[in-house]
């Protein structure tokens, strides 16, 4: 859910703004302009409300071998190693792994926000991509078929351990950390569990940043905000995609900006002669998730040979065209992926499942137990999220209770740069627990 | 003998058996684009790609010189020249590229825009001593892209088919076209007089490409997608009909 606003919009203001900005005590009130969930989810933190980045990150790259057995299809031969991470402090730090949302590497946006937020505030930075990016799932993913929290989960804690023995020779390590945004945030709740079992790291303090609660009712969601705003409905994506890209033409001709730079999606939005409808915000964050879920869809497929788009006896290499594959799985909801092509291989192992079995067990709720009595998990959380509705905020509050951070509006993601977010993401690492609730 | 005889029978058997087997027909997944959109449906993904495998080949074939030649180059540039100096050389090229900018606004008789580059230039080369600063967008005299490929484009000429350009990257027919009328005009008129200053067009050329280089952040295959290929074709596409329509 994270791919929905990676497009870079402020890198280039940001880097102006390096250092200028003063750091916000916790006491003033939120300042996060956009109370609209969706163009916050949309256009994420303007420069003035950002807080400051990290001024030199001494960044390692891990290319690592996960399942040296595996042989990586043509196709994806730029994929052969599961890519990486490590942000590294010069002597001993406590050292904080981060799980990208949905679709999402560990280089996309949120993530390097992320990253600058954690090393600024002292921390060693893992940044792992979501088991459901196209680089996980063919590299580091035991089934292949992402979506399942236990096994997702499994997944990541094997590629922390192995990024562990990678780095331990280079790096001094007080503590360990775990932090994950978005479906990230929800698997992160399950790594600590397993962590829990098997102590490979002992996490000191998890937080989950914006997660789903279920991942059925999360991605039902994001499926309607594409399916419900295309007139004429799905079948007409590709005239959707393409009249929101005239619509930019349009402005752009009109408009006295020049220049294709990082601003570029921000300077259309102010210079629109009236603000987007929600319809068309709402198609384009639907569409986003939608290209991330052709990505993750298209890997499983290719990777575990089920026929879904791909046929089963056909190898792909290199030069062939994906796009009839892209094309239809523009029409295929993640939803649908659980359904028909997750659901049937679970089933050949275990007839007893069901349909709805397969969506209880997809949620928080099935470690609920596990949540209200541990200490060392805490929930950062945006009122106004888009994936989550009023009970499921409610019920994060009411299991969390003071580990629960809540902010008032932020959309999905929106406001994870913003000075107060990244103070109360640190400090809930850094500080002893306080209740946080933030008022408008 | 006899068991050899029989041996090489069912050898031969076998071989025309396996010659007289058609190969495995392709199964039909479970899904195809048939099943959800009709042939003529408007999609901006369908962009015309004749040569898609060249191109693809093309494509990975960037990557490589990316890999082991531009990009290595570009580092230790970017290692050897302090970020200043880079800014300045940035500036420099680019200062010397408002002559297509001219000619091209000039071609379309937008002559506003032909008004602000020769300005811009005037300022930048005198103010901005060589065109190493660039003083005129700092009084609002924003850059005014344009090359041959929009030319045509502004006279209606259509993309003609995508093409992977081997180290240049994403373009089609027209702006390929362009290219080469740009390279032209520029050899023809010769704006800087390299005619009579043959050492300097080495250095020109090989920095000027270092300079392109690092200035465009786009690195092949990072950006997490299968569908990358696809996904650029289409950007590059509606890029360039923002850019024409501009």
């Amino acid at each position: 859910m994270t791919k929905v606003r990676d497009g870079g919009i402020y890198l280039m203001l940001l880097s102006v703004l390096l250092g200028c900005v003063p750091a916000v005590a916790a006491e003033e009130p939120f300042d996060y302009p956009f109370t609209d969930p969706l163009v916050a989810t949309v256009l994420g933190t303007p420069v003035a409300q950002r807080a400051p980045l990290a001024e030199h990150i001494d960044v390692k790259m891990l290319d690592l071998t996960i399942f040296p057995d595996r042989k990586i299809p043509d196709v994806f031969w730029y994929n052969s190693k599961l890519r990486c991470s490590l942000a590294k402090q010069k002597g001993k730090a406590p050292l904080i792994f981060v799980v990208a949302g949905v679709g999402s590497g560990f280089n996309s946006n949120t993530m390097l926000g992320l990253q600058s937020a954690f090393y600024r505030a002292g921390f060693h930075v893992v940044s792992l991509s979501s088991p459901t990016h196209a680089n996980f799932i063919t590299t580091a993913s035991s089934t292949c078929m992402p979506g399942m929290l236990k096994e997702d989960a499994a997944d990541l804690y094997r590629v922390m351990r192995r990024v562990w023995t990678e780095v331990r020779r280079h790096i001094q390590v007080s503590d360990f950390y775990l932090a994950g945004c978005s479906l990230g945030g929800t698997e992160a709740a399950f790594v600590t569990m397993l962590d829990d079992e098997q102590k490979a790291f002992n996490f000191r303090k998890v937080l989950l940043i914006n997660p789903a609660v279920s991942l059925y009712t999360s991605t039902t969601r994001l499926d309607h905000l594409l399916e419900d705003n295309i007139p004429g409905g799905v079948a007409h994506v590709g005239e959707f995609a393409q009249d929101l890209m005239d619509k930019l033409t349009q402005v752009y001709k009109s408009g006295s900006f020049v220049k294709f730079d990082h601003n570029f999606i921000y300077n259309i939005y102010t210079s629109l002669p009236e603000p987007p409808t929600d319809g068309n915000l709402a198609g384009a964050i639907g569409l986003a998730f939608r290209i991330g879920a052709c990505n993750t869809v298209f890997s499983s497929d290719v990777m575990t040979h089920s026929g879904f788009v791909v046929p089963r006896n056909l190898v792909l290499h290199q030069s062939d065209s994906l796009e009839p594959y892209f094309r239809t799985l523009l029409h295929i909801s993640y939803v649908k992926y659980m359904e028909e092509l997750v659901l049937p291989a679970l089933q050949v192992h275990d007839p007893q499942l069901t349909r709805q079995s397969l969506i209880d067990s997809q949620s928080l709720n099935v470690i609920d137990g596990y949540l209200r009595n541990t200490d060392k998990i805490g929930v950062l959380i945006n009122e106004d999220d888009i994936i989550l509705d009023k009970d499921e905020v409610d019920y994060l509050r009411q299991v969390f209770g003071t580990r629960a951070i809540v902010f008032p509006h932020g959309g999905h993601l929106g406001n994870l740069n913003q000075r107060q977010v990244v103070s109360s993401m640190t400090n809930y690492f850094t500080q002893p627990s306080t209740h946080q609730e933030t008022k408008p | 003998m006899k068991s050899l005889l029989f041996a090489l029978t069912a050898a031969m058997i076998i071989l025309l058996g396996g010659c007289a087997t058609p190969a495995t027909p392709i199964e039909r997944p479970k899904y195809v684009l048939s099943d959800f959109e009709p042939p003529n449906a408007l999609n901006p993904l369908k962009v015309s790609d004749p040569i898609s495998s060249t191109n693809r080949d093309l494509y990975r074939f960037n990557y490589d010189f990316d890999r082991y030649i531009f990009l290595p180059v570009v580092n230790g540039y970017e290692w050897v020249m302090p970020e200043y100096g880079q800014r300045r050389v940035s500036n420099f090229f680019d200062n010397l590229g408002e002559f297509g900018n001219f000619t091209n606004a000039l071609f379309q008789l937008k002559f506003k825009s032909a008004g602000t580059t020769i300005s811009r230039f005037a300022i930048n080369t005198t103010v901005g001593i060589a065109g190493l600063w660039d003083q005129a967008t700092e009084w609002k005299l924003q850059r005014q892209d344009e090359d041959f490929g929009q030319t045509l484009g502004h006279y209606d000429v259509g993309n003609g088919p995508y093409l992977v350009l081997p180290v240049l990257g994403p373009s089609n027919l027209r702006d390929t076209g362009g290219l080469c009328a740009d390279a032209a005009i520029f050899y023809f008129v010769d704006p800087y007089n390299f005619d009579h200053n043959q050492d300097l067009v080495l250095p020109y050329y090989l920095g000027k490409a270092i300079d392109m280089r690092h200035q465009q952040s786009f690195r092949y295959y990072t950006s997490g997608s299968p569908f990358e290929y696809e996904l650029v074709r289409l950007l590059y596409t509606e890029k360039r009909k923002l850019q024409i329509a501009k």
